[in-house]
């Protein structure tokens, strides 16, 4: 199988460090040509180094790891404004203690990466955000001749129905509803992976036990960084019983579209300053004459989304720490 | 005499920031230009790119560094103003096809690059939408460490020149000029209200005429197809020569008055859009964010133009120029 070229664009975050996780494990069908950070889940320079941590973790300290945005277009998040702690811990990572990273940061702004990854890209090249789009809004308006060599963006973000950050928005879109706009309105091909999707993913005890039981450093950090959602003053959404492994569907998507159901639809997201601020608006049931601009997914298979993940995860109990190839069957 | 002033000029040329050029380009010991970045704006990126390599030759300064921007605003399709300018940006002169090249560097990183080594702090001349300048300040905040002064050409108090309530630069990329406004530093603002005084007229052109040098009549014959659609449009006596302004006020400060008041700017889509809301009065009692001009000696401007292009009839006047310090 011809591997996806990609970029992931990440704020890390729990969710985030797993989605690495699974891309990671996962270089038969992914060729990761670079991690971006951006200001989301915690600041910048916390989500960069924790993207390090993530990717020394997985015994992969080749991977390119930039540091993009410290802030969002209209600054709702900056280095002084993040606010995700009470989900993702001071660390970004829950209770997952990961040592600080060695592998190097690289020099240039992730902006600047993403720009010149694809203008001299031979073949076109997936984006797979999962954190304020800001990064890519910011590469857009540099460059907007890099839209012929984006595939497509598989981004996680938006919703359906209600939101979790406001009664209409979704974090991702709340934070930078102005990049979010430039994003949807850019004609990229998009799938939009929202909350509707992602609440059907949820960590169960169960599942939890089954990674416990794989017994290795990875397994051990997710326990360690999923448990935060699962501790006794965690604030859930209503309805949300355990960890939503939001970012996570990004890449079963990428791995495995079959697992999800959706439609092509018209998005657009509400840069007001209203209670509305960030909301995608998305019109399933064609009421408007717009032209679809996303692939909105609104079902996930969830049993082969855990199955997919958890047959990832395992790859990792052979000495990942030791060996960067990573050649396993 | 003190060291001449590190500054980045930001501009979309168009014939006033054309002029803004060649104001800068006289006064070598008052500014050591570090570059000319473009965005698009009055006329789309690739002519505004071209415009500002036509401005330093027509002056013999293929030294410049001039670098290609953004294309387009933040949220929405450029809105052009060839109406005004002429579809190149540069009506009613041909000038000879640039033979100096744009630099390969895209001008926010050429800004973030420079600002963030700089040994000295350096101040930004904007004449355009602030898409560039926006962008620089969302990837890299702490570029604002390294900045002297930011001079913005946007805004008005009162009337707008592309609706009727938004001046053009401000309207082009309302999200960027917020972006500016709200990012800490006290910006000093050259709105319509001033620079709608500075017009030419007939009798500036004759003096222009004059001065007897290629440059101050390529200039005339620039001014003289663009001068009737401002008379026309805004009942002004003459062209306003709006971005002039901005490089005026870097070398006299002393010929504007103002005051320290708050701006903010309508990012909504109804009828405000792209406006600035200057608190005059202070009815909002909202810490200042900006410098904002109300006032300016137009006879004292004119006099100061008049005497940057008379430098172009004599070179080595303009290298070795010791006065008006």
């Amino acid at each position: 199988m011809k591997k996806i070229p990609l970029i992931l664009d990440c704020d890390p975050g729990l969710d985030d460090a797993i989605a690495l996780l699974f891309a990671l494990a996962s270089p038969e069908e992914i060729d990761l040509l670079g991690v971006t950070t951006v200001v989301g889940n915690g600041p910048v320079q916390q989500t960069q180094e924790n993207a390090r941590r993530i990717c020394e973790l997985a015994a992969r300290p080749d991977i390119k790891v930039f540091q993009g945005c410290p802030r969002t277009l209209f600054a709702k998040l900056s280095s002084s404004t993040y606010s995700a702690t009470d989900i993702h811990g001071e660390t970004g990572l829950g209770d997952c203690k990961l040592p600080p990273p060695s592998m190097p940061l690289q020099p240039q702004h992730a902006v600047s990466f993403i720009i010149e990854t694809l203008l001299n890209a031979s073949e076109k090249i997936t984006l797979a955000p999962s954190g304020s789009l800001t990064n890519i809004a910011c590469a857009l308006i540099m460059e907007p001749r890099i839209k012929e060599k984006i595939d497509k963006i598989v981004l996680m973000g938006g919703v359906i129905g209600l939101g979790n950050i406001t009664p209409t928005a979704e974090y991702n879109f709340y934070c930078d509803p102005q990049a979010t706009y430039v994003v949807f309105m850019s004609g990229v091909p998009i799938v939009m992976i929202g909350l509707d999707v992602t609440r059907q993913t949820q960590t169960s005890e169960e599942w939890l036990h089954t990674i416990e039981a794989m017994g290795t450093p990875v397994s051990q950090a997710i326990i360690d960084m999923l448990s935060y959602y699962h501790r006794p003053d965690a604030i859930l959404e209503p309805g949300v019983t355990g960890g939503v492994l939001h970012d996570p569907n990004v890449i079963a998507y990428l791995l495995k579209p079959a697992l999800y159901k959706g439609r092509h639809a018209y998005v657009e997201i509400d840069i007001s300053s209203t209670i509305m601020a960030g909301r995608s608006t998305v019109d399933w049931h064609k009421k408007l004459s717009f032209q679809p601009n996303g692939y909105v997914i609104n079902e996930v298979d969830t049993a082969g989304f855990f199955d997919l993940l958890t047959e990832r995860l395992k790859r990792y109990t052979h000495v990942m720490k030791k060996d960067p190839t990573c050649s396993h069957s | 005499m003190s060291k001449p002033l590190p500054l980045i000029l930001d501009c979309d040329p168009g014939i006033d920031d054309f002029i803004a050029i060649l104001m800068i380009l006289a006064a070598p010991e008052r500014f050591n230009l570090l570059g000319i970045t473009v965005t698009g704006g009055n006329v789309s990126l690739n002519y505004t790119a071209q415009n500002a390599l036509k401005a330093c030759e027509l002056v013999g300064r293929p030294d410049i560094k001039v670098y290609a921007g953004c294309p387009e605003p933040i949220l929405r399709e450029l809105q052009i103003e060839d109406e005004v300018y002429g579809e190149t940006g540069l009506k009613g002169v041909d000038l000879p096809k640039p033979t100096m090249a744009l630099q390969r560097s895209h001008a926010v990183d050429f800004l973030i690059d420079t600002l963030m080594t700089s040994p000295q702090k350096v101040t930004l001349a904007t004449t355009a939408p602030l898409t560039n300048v926006a962008i620089a300040l969302v990837r890299e905040p702490r570029i604002l460490d390294h900045i002297e002064e930011i001079v913005t050409m946007g805004g008005s108090m009162t009337l707008g020149n592309i609706t009727p309530a938004a001046e053009y630069n401000f309207y082009a990329d309302p999200e960027a000029a917020h972006i500016l406004y709200t990012c800490g530093k006290k910006i000093t603002t050259v709105g319509l209200d001033v620079t709608h005084q500075i017009v030419t007229s007939l009798e500036w052109f004759s003096r222009l005429d004059a001065l007897d040098n290629p440059v101050a009549h390529t200039l005339a014959t620039m001014l003289r197809a663009f001068y009737e659609y401002d008379m026309k449009k805004f009942g002004l006596a003459g062209g306003a020569l709006h971005d002039p302004c901005v490089i005026g006020y870097l070398l006299n400060p002393a010929l504007f008055n103002g005051k320290d008041v708050h701006i903010e700017i309508d990012t909504s889509f109804g009828i405000g859009r792209g406006r600035s809301i200057i608190d005059w009065w202070h009815k909002r009692g909202l810490p200042a964010n900006s410098h904002v001009f109300s006032e300016v000696n137009v006879e004292g401007f004119f006099d100061l133009l008049t005497d940057l292009l008379a430098r172009y009839g004599n070179r080595q006047h303009i290298l070795t120029n010791e006065e008006n310090t």
